[in-house]
Protein backbone atom coordinates (compact mmCIF):
# COMPACT_ATOMS: atom_id res chain seq x y z
CA UNK A 1 0.00 0.00 0.00
CA UNK A 2 1.33 3.43 -0.89
CA UNK A 3 0.78 6.27 1.55
CA UNK A 4 1.48 9.46 -0.36
CA UNK A 5 2.24 11.98 2.38
CA UNK A 6 4.09 14.35 0.07
CA UNK A 7 3.81 15.43 -3.54
CA UNK A 8 6.47 14.82 -6.16
CA UNK A 9 7.79 18.22 -7.15
CA UNK A 10 9.79 19.29 -10.17
CA UNK A 11 12.83 21.19 -8.91
CA UNK A 12 15.95 22.71 -10.43
CA UNK A 13 18.22 22.76 -7.35
CA UNK A 14 18.05 19.59 -5.36
CA UNK A 15 17.29 16.00 -6.20
CA UNK A 16 14.36 14.64 -8.15
CA UNK A 17 13.86 10.89 -8.54
CA UNK A 18 11.18 9.93 -11.05
CA UNK A 19 9.87 6.37 -11.40
CA UNK A 20 13.30 4.92 -10.69
CA UNK A 21 13.57 1.20 -11.33
CA UNK A 22 16.83 -0.70 -10.99
CA UNK A 23 17.32 -4.29 -12.06
CA UNK A 24 20.62 -6.02 -11.35
CA UNK A 25 21.85 -8.41 -14.07
CA UNK A 26 19.14 -7.10 -16.38
CA UNK A 27 17.85 -9.59 -18.98
CA UNK A 28 19.77 -12.48 -17.44
CA UNK A 29 17.93 -15.45 -15.87
CA UNK A 30 19.02 -14.35 -12.40
CA UNK A 31 18.02 -10.69 -12.82
CA UNK A 32 16.91 -9.05 -9.60
CA UNK A 33 14.64 -6.03 -9.25
CA UNK A 34 16.16 -4.00 -6.42
CA UNK A 35 14.04 -0.85 -6.93
CA UNK A 36 10.57 -0.58 -8.39
CA UNK A 37 9.16 2.80 -9.55
CA UNK A 38 10.54 5.02 -6.80
CA UNK A 39 9.65 8.72 -6.95
CA UNK A 40 10.52 11.54 -4.58
CA UNK A 41 12.18 14.93 -4.52
CA UNK A 42 14.45 16.71 -2.07
CA UNK A 43 14.90 20.46 -1.98
CA UNK A 44 18.01 22.46 -1.15
CA UNK A 45 18.96 22.36 2.53
CA UNK A 46 16.52 19.55 3.32
CA UNK A 47 17.20 16.41 5.34
CA UNK A 48 15.61 13.36 3.73
CA UNK A 49 15.60 9.88 5.23
CA UNK A 50 15.51 6.59 3.35
CA UNK A 51 14.14 3.99 5.74
CA UNK A 52 13.79 0.26 5.30
CA UNK A 53 14.97 -3.10 6.50
CA UNK A 54 17.86 -5.16 5.13
CA UNK A 55 17.50 -5.85 1.40
CA UNK A 56 14.86 -3.16 0.88
CA UNK A 57 16.94 -1.34 -1.77
CA UNK A 58 18.17 1.61 0.32
CA UNK A 59 21.82 1.35 -0.71
CA UNK A 60 20.95 0.78 -4.37
CA UNK A 61 18.88 3.96 -4.29
CA UNK A 62 21.75 5.90 -2.70
CA UNK A 63 24.21 4.88 -5.41
CA UNK A 64 22.01 6.40 -8.11
CA UNK A 65 22.40 9.90 -6.67
CA UNK A 66 26.19 9.73 -7.06
CA UNK A 67 26.19 8.11 -10.51
CA UNK A 68 27.66 4.86 -9.18
CA UNK A 69 24.63 3.10 -10.65
CA UNK A 70 22.36 4.17 -13.48
CA UNK A 71 18.59 3.56 -13.63
CA UNK A 72 17.25 0.62 -15.63
CA UNK A 73 14.26 2.90 -16.21
CA UNK A 74 13.16 6.23 -14.79
CA UNK A 75 15.19 9.33 -14.03
CA UNK A 76 17.44 10.76 -11.34
CA UNK A 77 17.99 14.51 -11.63
CA UNK A 78 20.61 16.20 -9.43
CA UNK A 79 20.68 20.01 -9.49
CA UNK A 80 18.99 20.01 -12.90
CA UNK A 81 21.35 17.41 -14.45
CA UNK A 82 20.01 13.98 -15.34
CA UNK A 83 22.33 11.26 -14.02
CA UNK A 84 23.03 8.99 -16.98
CA UNK A 85 26.06 7.45 -18.71
CA UNK A 86 28.02 10.17 -20.46
CA UNK A 87 27.40 13.04 -18.00
CA UNK A 88 30.39 14.64 -16.31
CA UNK A 89 30.57 12.31 -13.33
CA UNK A 90 33.53 14.13 -11.77
CA UNK A 91 31.44 17.31 -11.61
CA UNK A 92 28.55 15.31 -10.12
CA UNK A 93 30.85 13.82 -7.48
CA UNK A 94 32.04 17.31 -6.55
CA UNK A 95 28.41 18.10 -5.73
CA UNK A 96 27.39 14.78 -4.19
CA UNK A 97 29.51 13.32 -1.40
CA UNK A 98 28.79 9.75 -0.44
CA UNK A 99 29.59 7.86 2.74
CA UNK A 100 29.15 4.11 2.51
CA UNK A 101 28.36 1.70 5.32
CA UNK A 102 31.56 1.02 7.29
CA UNK A 103 33.49 3.73 5.41
CA UNK A 104 36.63 2.90 7.38
CA UNK A 105 37.04 -0.07 4.98
CA UNK A 106 38.14 2.41 2.30
CA UNK A 107 41.11 3.80 4.29
CA UNK A 108 44.49 3.31 2.65
CA UNK A 109 46.52 6.51 3.11
CA UNK A 110 49.87 6.46 4.91
CA UNK A 111 48.72 9.33 7.10
CA UNK A 112 45.36 10.80 8.09
CA UNK A 113 46.21 13.89 6.04
CA UNK A 114 46.87 11.85 2.87
CA UNK A 115 43.64 9.95 3.43
CA UNK A 116 41.45 13.04 3.77
CA UNK A 117 43.25 14.78 0.88
CA UNK A 118 42.61 11.85 -1.54
CA UNK A 119 39.22 13.06 -2.77
CA UNK A 120 40.29 16.70 -3.04
CA UNK A 121 43.35 15.81 -5.13
CA UNK A 122 41.21 13.61 -7.40
CA UNK A 123 38.91 16.56 -7.97
CA UNK A 124 41.88 18.69 -9.04
CA UNK A 125 42.13 21.18 -6.15
CA UNK A 126 45.42 23.03 -5.65
CA UNK A 127 47.70 21.98 -2.76
CA UNK A 128 46.88 25.18 -0.79
CA UNK A 129 43.16 24.49 -1.04
CA UNK A 130 43.78 20.83 -0.12
CA UNK A 131 45.77 21.87 2.95
CA UNK A 132 43.17 24.33 4.22
CA UNK A 133 40.13 22.11 3.49
CA UNK A 134 41.71 19.05 5.13
CA UNK A 135 42.48 21.12 8.25
CA UNK A 136 38.92 22.43 8.30
CA UNK A 137 37.37 18.98 7.81
CA UNK A 138 39.48 17.41 10.57
CA UNK A 139 38.48 20.26 12.85
CA UNK A 140 34.81 19.83 11.98
CA UNK A 141 34.72 16.14 12.86
CA UNK A 142 36.27 16.95 16.24
CA UNK A 143 39.98 16.24 15.73
CA UNK A 144 42.93 18.44 16.58
CA UNK A 145 44.47 18.53 13.07
CA UNK A 146 48.08 18.97 14.25
CA UNK A 147 47.77 15.98 16.59
CA UNK A 148 46.25 13.54 14.13
CA UNK A 149 47.43 14.50 10.63
CA UNK A 150 50.61 12.39 10.70
CA UNK A 151 49.06 9.30 12.31
CA UNK A 152 48.40 6.06 10.41
CA UNK A 153 44.62 5.86 9.80
CA UNK A 154 44.65 2.05 9.98
CA UNK A 155 45.90 2.18 13.57
CA UNK A 156 43.11 4.42 14.88
CA UNK A 157 40.12 3.20 16.91
CA UNK A 158 36.84 2.26 15.14
CA UNK A 159 35.16 5.59 15.96
CA UNK A 160 38.23 7.60 14.95
CA UNK A 161 38.49 5.73 11.63
CA UNK A 162 34.84 6.50 10.91
CA UNK A 163 35.47 10.19 11.60
CA UNK A 164 38.51 10.22 9.30
CA UNK A 165 36.39 8.62 6.54
CA UNK A 166 33.68 11.25 7.12
CA UNK A 167 36.29 14.03 7.06
CA UNK A 168 37.43 12.70 3.65
CA UNK A 169 33.96 13.40 2.26
CA UNK A 170 33.29 16.59 4.16
CA UNK A 171 36.58 18.09 2.95
CA UNK A 172 35.12 18.01 -0.58
CA UNK A 173 32.49 20.53 0.64
CA UNK A 174 29.69 18.76 -1.18
CA UNK A 175 26.31 20.46 -1.21
CA UNK A 176 24.63 17.04 -1.14
CA UNK A 177 25.66 14.33 1.32
CA UNK A 178 24.41 10.78 0.89
CA UNK A 179 25.04 8.76 4.04
CA UNK A 180 24.49 5.02 4.04
CA UNK A 181 24.00 3.98 7.67
CA UNK A 182 26.98 6.07 8.81
CA UNK A 183 26.61 5.16 12.48
CA UNK A 184 26.34 1.38 12.17
CA UNK A 185 28.76 -0.42 14.48
CA UNK A 186 29.62 2.71 16.47
CA UNK A 187 29.33 3.03 20.25
CA UNK A 188 26.69 5.39 21.69
CA UNK A 189 29.10 8.28 22.23
CA UNK A 190 30.58 8.15 18.72
CA UNK A 191 27.08 7.76 17.27
CA UNK A 192 25.94 10.90 19.08
CA UNK A 193 29.01 12.82 17.93
CA UNK A 194 28.48 11.84 14.29
CA UNK A 195 24.78 12.74 14.39
CA UNK A 196 25.43 16.10 16.06
CA UNK A 197 28.12 16.88 13.53
CA UNK A 198 25.84 16.04 10.59
CA UNK A 199 23.08 18.21 11.98
CA UNK A 200 25.45 21.16 12.31
CA UNK A 201 26.96 20.54 8.87
CA UNK A 202 23.52 20.62 7.29
CA UNK A 203 22.61 23.87 9.03
CA UNK A 204 25.90 25.63 8.35
CA UNK A 205 26.15 24.65 4.67
CA UNK A 206 22.44 24.50 3.82
CA UNK A 207 23.32 21.08 2.46
CA UNK A 208 20.95 18.34 1.41
CA UNK A 209 21.42 15.24 3.54
CA UNK A 210 20.07 11.91 2.35
CA UNK A 211 20.25 9.70 5.40
CA UNK A 212 19.87 5.97 4.89
CA UNK A 213 18.99 3.98 7.97
CA UNK A 214 16.68 1.39 9.51
CA UNK A 215 16.28 3.43 12.68
CA UNK A 216 13.61 6.11 12.76
CA UNK A 217 15.14 7.61 15.89
CA UNK A 218 18.33 8.43 13.98
CA UNK A 219 16.46 9.58 10.90
CA UNK A 220 14.36 12.01 12.93
CA UNK A 221 17.42 13.60 14.51
CA UNK A 222 18.51 14.83 11.07
CA UNK A 223 15.54 14.65 8.69
CA UNK A 224 11.94 15.85 8.59
CA UNK A 225 10.71 13.94 5.60
CA UNK A 226 11.57 10.61 4.14
CA UNK A 227 10.71 7.56 2.15
CA UNK A 228 10.05 4.04 3.43
CA UNK A 229 11.09 1.11 1.27
CA UNK A 230 10.18 -2.54 1.48
CA UNK A 231 11.54 -5.11 -0.98
CA UNK A 232 12.39 -2.36 -3.44
CA UNK A 233 8.93 -0.80 -3.35
CA UNK A 234 7.96 2.59 -2.01
CA UNK A 235 5.67 2.07 0.97
CA UNK A 236 5.42 5.69 2.12
CA UNK A 237 6.76 9.10 1.28
CA UNK A 238 6.34 12.23 3.38
CA UNK A 239 6.31 13.33 7.00
CA UNK A 240 7.90 10.53 9.05
CA UNK A 241 6.40 11.08 12.54
CA UNK A 242 2.96 11.26 10.89
CA UNK A 243 3.48 7.82 9.33
CA UNK A 244 4.57 6.21 12.59
CA UNK A 245 1.62 7.72 14.47
CA UNK A 246 -1.04 6.84 11.93
CA UNK A 247 0.13 3.41 10.82
CA UNK A 248 1.06 0.10 12.32
CA UNK A 249 2.58 -1.68 9.32
CA UNK A 250 6.13 -0.52 10.19
CA UNK A 251 6.16 -3.54 12.51
CA UNK A 252 6.45 -5.76 9.45
CA UNK A 253 9.06 -3.67 7.63
CA UNK A 254 12.04 -4.36 9.92
CA UNK A 255 12.26 -0.72 10.93
CA UNK A 256 13.16 0.33 14.45
CA UNK A 257 10.22 2.42 15.79
CA UNK A 258 10.79 5.65 17.71
CA UNK A 259 11.99 4.63 21.17
CA UNK A 260 9.23 6.60 22.94
CA UNK A 261 6.51 4.94 20.88
CA UNK A 262 8.09 1.58 21.73
CA UNK A 263 7.91 2.36 25.48
CA UNK A 264 4.29 3.50 25.19
CA UNK A 265 3.35 0.34 23.31
CA UNK A 266 5.01 -1.87 25.95
CA UNK A 267 3.22 0.01 28.76
CA UNK A 268 -0.08 -0.45 26.92
CA UNK A 269 0.59 -4.16 26.52
CA UNK A 270 1.23 -4.33 30.28
CA UNK A 271 -2.29 -3.00 30.88
CA UNK A 272 -1.68 0.72 31.35
CA UNK A 273 -4.31 2.93 29.70
CA UNK A 274 -1.92 5.04 27.68
CA UNK A 275 -2.14 6.70 24.29
CA UNK A 276 0.62 5.04 22.26
CA UNK A 277 0.37 7.42 19.29
CA UNK A 278 3.35 9.49 20.37
CA UNK A 279 6.83 10.23 19.03
CA UNK A 280 8.67 12.68 21.29
CA UNK A 281 9.95 12.24 24.83
CA UNK A 282 7.77 15.16 26.00
CA UNK A 283 4.63 13.47 24.70
CA UNK A 284 5.61 10.27 26.50
CA UNK A 285 6.18 12.10 29.80
CA UNK A 286 2.80 13.82 29.48
CA UNK A 287 1.07 10.50 28.80
CA UNK A 288 2.74 8.84 31.81
CA UNK A 289 1.77 11.80 34.01
CA UNK A 290 -1.84 11.45 32.83
CA UNK A 291 -1.76 7.76 33.74
CA UNK A 292 -0.43 8.51 37.23
CA UNK A 293 -3.19 11.08 37.77
CA UNK A 294 -5.85 8.56 36.71
CA UNK A 295 -4.38 5.92 39.02
CA UNK A 296 -4.35 8.42 41.97
CA UNK A 297 -7.96 9.44 41.44
CA UNK B 1 23.77 -3.70 -2.07
CA UNK B 2 26.18 -5.87 -4.00
CA UNK B 3 24.06 -8.00 -6.28
CA UNK B 4 26.57 -8.01 -9.09
CA UNK B 5 28.85 -10.76 -7.83
CA UNK B 6 27.17 -13.12 -10.28
CA UNK B 7 29.05 -11.23 -12.97
CA UNK B 8 32.17 -12.75 -11.49
CA UNK B 9 33.51 -14.83 -14.31
CA UNK B 10 32.82 -18.53 -13.82
CA UNK B 11 31.05 -18.16 -10.49
CA UNK B 12 28.52 -20.92 -9.75
CA UNK B 13 24.98 -20.25 -11.00
CA UNK B 14 22.42 -22.17 -9.03
CA UNK B 15 20.00 -23.32 -11.73
CA UNK B 16 18.00 -26.51 -12.04
CA UNK B 17 19.36 -28.59 -14.91
CA UNK B 18 20.64 -32.09 -15.68
CA UNK B 19 24.21 -30.82 -15.86
CA UNK B 20 23.88 -29.11 -12.49
CA UNK B 21 22.72 -32.40 -10.99
CA UNK B 22 25.58 -34.49 -12.40
CA UNK B 23 28.09 -36.01 -10.03
CA UNK B 24 30.82 -33.34 -9.57
CA UNK B 25 33.59 -35.93 -9.90
CA UNK B 26 32.14 -37.06 -13.24
CA UNK B 27 31.91 -33.45 -14.40
CA UNK B 28 35.53 -32.83 -13.45
CA UNK B 29 36.74 -36.01 -15.20
CA UNK B 30 34.71 -35.14 -18.32
CA UNK B 31 36.15 -31.63 -18.37
CA UNK B 32 39.71 -32.97 -18.05
CA UNK B 33 39.11 -35.53 -20.83
CA UNK B 34 37.56 -32.98 -23.21
CA UNK B 35 40.29 -30.42 -22.59
CA UNK B 36 43.00 -33.04 -23.01
CA UNK B 37 41.35 -34.18 -26.25
CA UNK B 38 41.45 -30.63 -27.58
CA UNK B 39 45.09 -30.20 -26.58
CA UNK B 40 46.28 -33.55 -27.95
CA UNK B 41 44.82 -33.40 -31.43
CA UNK B 42 43.07 -30.69 -33.41
CA UNK B 43 41.64 -30.19 -36.87
CA UNK B 44 38.45 -28.75 -38.33
CA UNK B 45 36.40 -31.93 -37.75
CA UNK B 46 37.51 -32.26 -34.12
CA UNK B 47 36.75 -28.59 -33.47
CA UNK B 48 33.28 -29.05 -35.00
CA UNK B 49 32.64 -32.18 -32.93
CA UNK B 50 33.65 -30.47 -29.67
CA UNK B 51 31.56 -27.38 -30.58
CA UNK B 52 28.59 -29.69 -31.08
CA UNK B 53 29.19 -30.95 -27.52
CA UNK B 54 29.71 -27.56 -25.91
CA UNK B 55 26.84 -25.53 -27.37
CA UNK B 56 24.03 -28.01 -26.54
CA UNK B 57 25.63 -28.48 -23.09
CA UNK B 58 25.13 -24.76 -22.37
CA UNK B 59 21.53 -25.05 -23.61
CA UNK B 60 20.89 -28.03 -21.33
CA UNK B 61 22.52 -26.22 -18.39
CA UNK B 62 20.18 -23.25 -19.09
CA UNK B 63 23.14 -20.88 -19.14
CA UNK B 64 22.78 -18.07 -21.71
CA UNK B 65 25.68 -17.72 -24.14
CA UNK B 66 26.07 -14.09 -22.99
CA UNK B 67 27.62 -15.52 -19.80
CA UNK B 68 30.13 -17.42 -21.94
CA UNK B 69 30.82 -14.28 -23.95
CA UNK B 70 31.44 -12.30 -20.73
CA UNK B 71 34.03 -14.89 -19.72
CA UNK B 72 35.92 -14.38 -22.99
CA UNK B 73 35.94 -10.60 -22.75
CA UNK B 74 39.19 -10.35 -20.76
CA UNK B 75 40.85 -12.83 -23.16
CA UNK B 76 39.62 -11.31 -26.39
CA UNK B 77 42.95 -9.56 -27.10
CA UNK B 78 44.97 -12.73 -26.45
CA UNK B 79 42.74 -14.67 -28.86
CA UNK B 80 42.96 -11.84 -31.40
CA UNK B 81 46.76 -11.52 -31.33
CA UNK B 82 47.33 -15.28 -31.44
CA UNK B 83 44.97 -15.52 -34.44
CA UNK B 84 46.73 -12.65 -36.27
CA UNK B 85 50.14 -14.23 -35.55
CA UNK B 86 49.04 -17.57 -37.01
CA UNK B 87 47.33 -15.84 -39.94
CA UNK B 88 50.60 -14.38 -41.23
CA UNK B 89 53.25 -16.82 -40.01
CA UNK B 90 51.85 -20.14 -41.27
CA UNK B 91 53.64 -21.33 -44.40
CA UNK B 92 51.47 -22.36 -47.37
CA UNK B 93 49.80 -21.08 -50.52
CA UNK B 94 49.89 -17.25 -50.35
CA UNK B 95 46.66 -15.36 -50.95
CA UNK B 96 47.99 -11.88 -50.22
CA UNK B 97 51.50 -10.56 -49.50
CA UNK B 98 52.33 -7.42 -47.48
CA UNK B 99 56.13 -7.01 -47.38
CA UNK B 100 57.64 -10.11 -45.82
CA UNK B 101 54.26 -11.18 -44.38
CA UNK B 102 51.96 -13.36 -46.44
CA UNK B 103 48.40 -14.39 -45.76
CA UNK B 104 47.93 -18.07 -46.58
CA UNK B 105 44.94 -20.41 -46.83
CA UNK B 106 46.61 -22.64 -44.24
CA UNK B 107 47.11 -19.56 -42.03
CA UNK B 108 43.38 -18.72 -42.14
CA UNK B 109 42.50 -22.34 -41.31
CA UNK B 110 45.02 -22.58 -38.47
CA UNK B 111 44.09 -19.25 -36.89
CA UNK B 112 40.38 -20.16 -37.02
CA UNK B 113 40.99 -23.60 -35.53
CA UNK B 114 43.35 -22.37 -32.80
CA UNK B 115 41.14 -19.49 -31.67
CA UNK B 116 38.05 -21.75 -31.63
CA UNK B 117 40.06 -24.35 -29.69
CA UNK B 118 40.97 -21.73 -27.07
CA UNK B 119 37.30 -20.65 -26.85
CA UNK B 120 36.23 -24.29 -26.47
CA UNK B 121 38.76 -24.95 -23.68
CA UNK B 122 37.54 -21.87 -21.79
CA UNK B 123 33.93 -22.90 -22.51
CA UNK B 124 34.36 -26.37 -20.96
CA UNK B 125 36.13 -24.95 -17.89
CA UNK B 126 33.42 -22.34 -17.43
CA UNK B 127 30.67 -24.93 -17.85
CA UNK B 128 32.14 -26.97 -14.99
CA UNK B 129 32.53 -24.02 -12.63
CA UNK B 130 29.17 -22.46 -13.58
CA UNK B 131 27.28 -25.69 -12.89
CA UNK B 132 29.17 -27.02 -9.84
CA UNK B 133 28.95 -25.34 -6.46
CA UNK B 134 32.33 -24.51 -4.89
CA UNK B 135 31.70 -27.03 -2.08
CA UNK B 136 31.04 -29.84 -4.58
CA UNK B 137 33.95 -28.78 -6.73
CA UNK B 138 36.37 -28.93 -3.81
CA UNK B 139 34.92 -32.28 -2.76
CA UNK B 140 35.44 -33.62 -6.26
CA UNK B 141 39.01 -32.32 -6.45
CA UNK B 142 39.93 -33.76 -3.05
CA UNK B 143 38.42 -37.16 -3.85
CA UNK B 144 40.35 -37.25 -7.13
CA UNK B 145 43.51 -36.29 -5.24
CA UNK B 146 42.94 -38.94 -2.55
CA UNK B 147 45.43 -41.43 -4.03
CA UNK B 148 48.17 -38.85 -3.37
CA UNK B 149 47.58 -39.10 0.40
CA UNK B 150 49.22 -42.54 0.20
CA UNK B 151 52.37 -40.65 -0.71
CA UNK B 152 51.83 -38.67 2.53
CA UNK B 153 50.98 -35.51 0.64
CA UNK B 154 48.72 -33.09 2.65
CA UNK B 155 45.59 -33.63 0.51
CA UNK B 156 43.17 -32.72 3.35
CA UNK B 157 44.93 -29.45 4.09
CA UNK B 158 45.02 -28.65 0.38
CA UNK B 159 41.27 -29.27 0.05
CA UNK B 160 40.54 -27.11 3.09
CA UNK B 161 42.69 -24.32 1.68
CA UNK B 162 40.92 -24.63 -1.66
CA UNK B 163 37.43 -24.66 -0.14
CA UNK B 164 38.17 -21.60 2.02
CA UNK B 165 39.59 -19.74 -0.97
CA UNK B 166 36.54 -20.54 -3.08
CA UNK B 167 34.18 -19.76 -0.21
CA UNK B 168 35.66 -16.29 0.19
CA UNK B 169 35.92 -15.48 -3.50
CA UNK B 170 32.50 -13.76 -3.74
CA UNK B 171 33.06 -12.03 -0.39
CA UNK B 172 36.38 -10.63 -1.56
CA UNK B 173 34.84 -9.68 -4.90
CA UNK B 174 32.03 -7.79 -3.16
CA UNK B 175 34.53 -6.12 -0.85
CA UNK B 176 36.66 -5.02 -3.83
CA UNK B 177 33.54 -3.65 -5.55
CA UNK B 178 32.53 -1.76 -2.41
CA UNK B 179 35.99 -0.27 -1.90
CA UNK B 180 36.17 0.67 -5.58
CA UNK B 181 32.80 2.42 -5.35
CA UNK B 182 33.92 4.26 -2.19
CA UNK B 183 37.03 5.54 -3.98
CA UNK B 184 35.03 6.43 -7.12
CA UNK B 185 32.66 8.42 -4.90
CA UNK B 186 35.76 10.35 -3.77
CA UNK B 187 36.58 11.23 -7.36
CA UNK B 188 38.96 8.37 -8.24
CA UNK B 189 38.93 7.89 -12.00
CA UNK B 190 39.59 4.24 -12.81
CA UNK B 191 39.26 4.78 -16.53
CA UNK B 192 42.08 7.32 -16.61
CA UNK B 193 45.04 6.47 -18.91
CA UNK B 194 47.57 8.35 -16.78
CA UNK B 195 50.07 5.92 -15.23
CA UNK B 196 50.37 7.95 -12.03
CA UNK B 197 46.62 7.97 -11.42
CA UNK B 198 46.38 4.27 -12.39
CA UNK B 199 49.00 3.33 -9.77
CA UNK B 200 47.36 5.60 -7.20
CA UNK B 201 43.93 4.10 -7.85
CA UNK B 202 45.16 0.50 -7.69
CA UNK B 203 46.88 1.26 -4.36
CA UNK B 204 43.62 2.76 -3.06
CA UNK B 205 41.95 -0.63 -3.59
CA UNK B 206 44.76 -3.06 -2.81
CA UNK B 207 45.78 -1.70 0.60
CA UNK B 208 42.25 -1.80 2.12
CA UNK B 209 41.75 -5.24 0.53
CA UNK B 210 44.93 -6.71 2.04
CA UNK B 211 44.14 -5.12 5.39
CA UNK B 212 40.62 -6.57 5.51
CA UNK B 213 41.80 -9.96 4.18
CA UNK B 214 44.35 -10.23 7.01
CA UNK B 215 41.71 -9.30 9.59
CA UNK B 216 39.23 -11.76 8.07
CA UNK B 217 41.82 -14.57 8.00
CA UNK B 218 42.67 -13.90 11.63
CA UNK B 219 38.98 -13.96 12.64
CA UNK B 220 38.42 -17.16 10.67
CA UNK B 221 41.39 -18.91 12.28
CA UNK B 222 40.12 -17.97 15.75
CA UNK B 223 36.54 -19.02 14.87
CA UNK B 224 37.80 -22.42 13.61
CA UNK B 225 40.04 -22.98 16.61
CA UNK B 226 37.34 -22.20 19.18
CA UNK B 227 35.09 -24.73 17.44
CA UNK B 228 37.71 -27.43 17.90
CA UNK B 229 39.24 -27.55 14.43
CA UNK B 230 42.45 -29.59 14.25
CA UNK B 231 44.71 -29.85 11.19
CA UNK B 232 45.06 -33.38 9.84
CA UNK B 233 41.96 -34.83 11.53
CA UNK B 234 39.80 -37.10 9.38
CA UNK B 235 36.62 -35.32 8.34
CA UNK B 236 33.21 -36.63 7.39
CA UNK B 237 30.85 -35.05 4.86
CA UNK B 238 27.37 -33.67 5.47
CA UNK B 239 26.14 -34.83 2.05
CA UNK B 240 27.57 -37.79 0.18
CA UNK B 241 27.47 -37.45 -3.61
CA UNK B 242 25.90 -40.29 -5.60
CA UNK B 243 26.88 -41.89 -8.87
CA UNK B 244 23.70 -42.26 -10.97
CA UNK B 245 22.91 -43.87 -14.31
CA UNK B 246 23.02 -40.51 -16.11
CA UNK B 247 26.55 -39.95 -14.73
CA UNK B 248 27.60 -43.28 -16.22
CA UNK B 249 26.07 -42.38 -19.62
CA UNK B 250 27.79 -38.98 -19.71
CA UNK B 251 31.12 -40.49 -18.66
CA UNK B 252 30.95 -43.21 -21.35
CA UNK B 253 29.97 -40.66 -24.04
CA UNK B 254 32.87 -38.41 -23.06
CA UNK B 255 35.33 -41.32 -23.13
CA UNK B 256 34.04 -42.24 -26.62
CA UNK B 257 34.54 -38.64 -27.83
CA UNK B 258 38.02 -38.63 -26.30
CA UNK B 259 38.96 -41.89 -28.05
CA UNK B 260 37.49 -40.72 -31.40
CA UNK B 261 39.72 -37.63 -31.19
CA UNK B 262 42.79 -39.82 -31.72
CA UNK B 263 41.41 -41.30 -34.94
CA UNK B 264 40.29 -38.06 -36.64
Amino acid sequence: MLYQGGVSRSIVMGISVQNLTHIYNYKLPWEFKALDSISFSVEDGEGFAVLGGAGSGKSTLAQHVNGLLFPTSGKVIVNGTTVKPGVNLLELRKTVGMVFQYPEAQLFGETVFEEVAFGLRNLGFSEEVVESQVQEALNLVGFMPSAIRHRNPLLLSGGEKRKVALAGIIAMKSSILVLDEPTSGLDIRSKKEVLTFLKEYRKANKAIIIYITHSLEEALSICERGIILSEGKQVYQGDLPEYFIKNEDWKYLNIEPPINRGIALTLKEKGLKINDRIITRLELIKEIEKCFKTIKT
Amino acid sequence: MFQNYKNLSGYYLSLNSVIHKLNPQVKLICMILLMSGLLINYNLVIILMYSLVLLPAYQIAKIPLTVLYNSFKPLIWIIFFSSVAHLFTTPGEPLLSIGFLSLTVEGIQKSLILSTRLILIIGFTMLTSLTTSPVNLVEAISSLLKPFSWLRLPVNQFSLMLSLSLRFLPVIYEEAERIKKSQVARGANFSSWSLKSKVNNVVSIIIPMIYSAIIRADDLAIAMEIRGFKIGEKRTRLKETRFNFIDLVILILTIIIFIITFFL
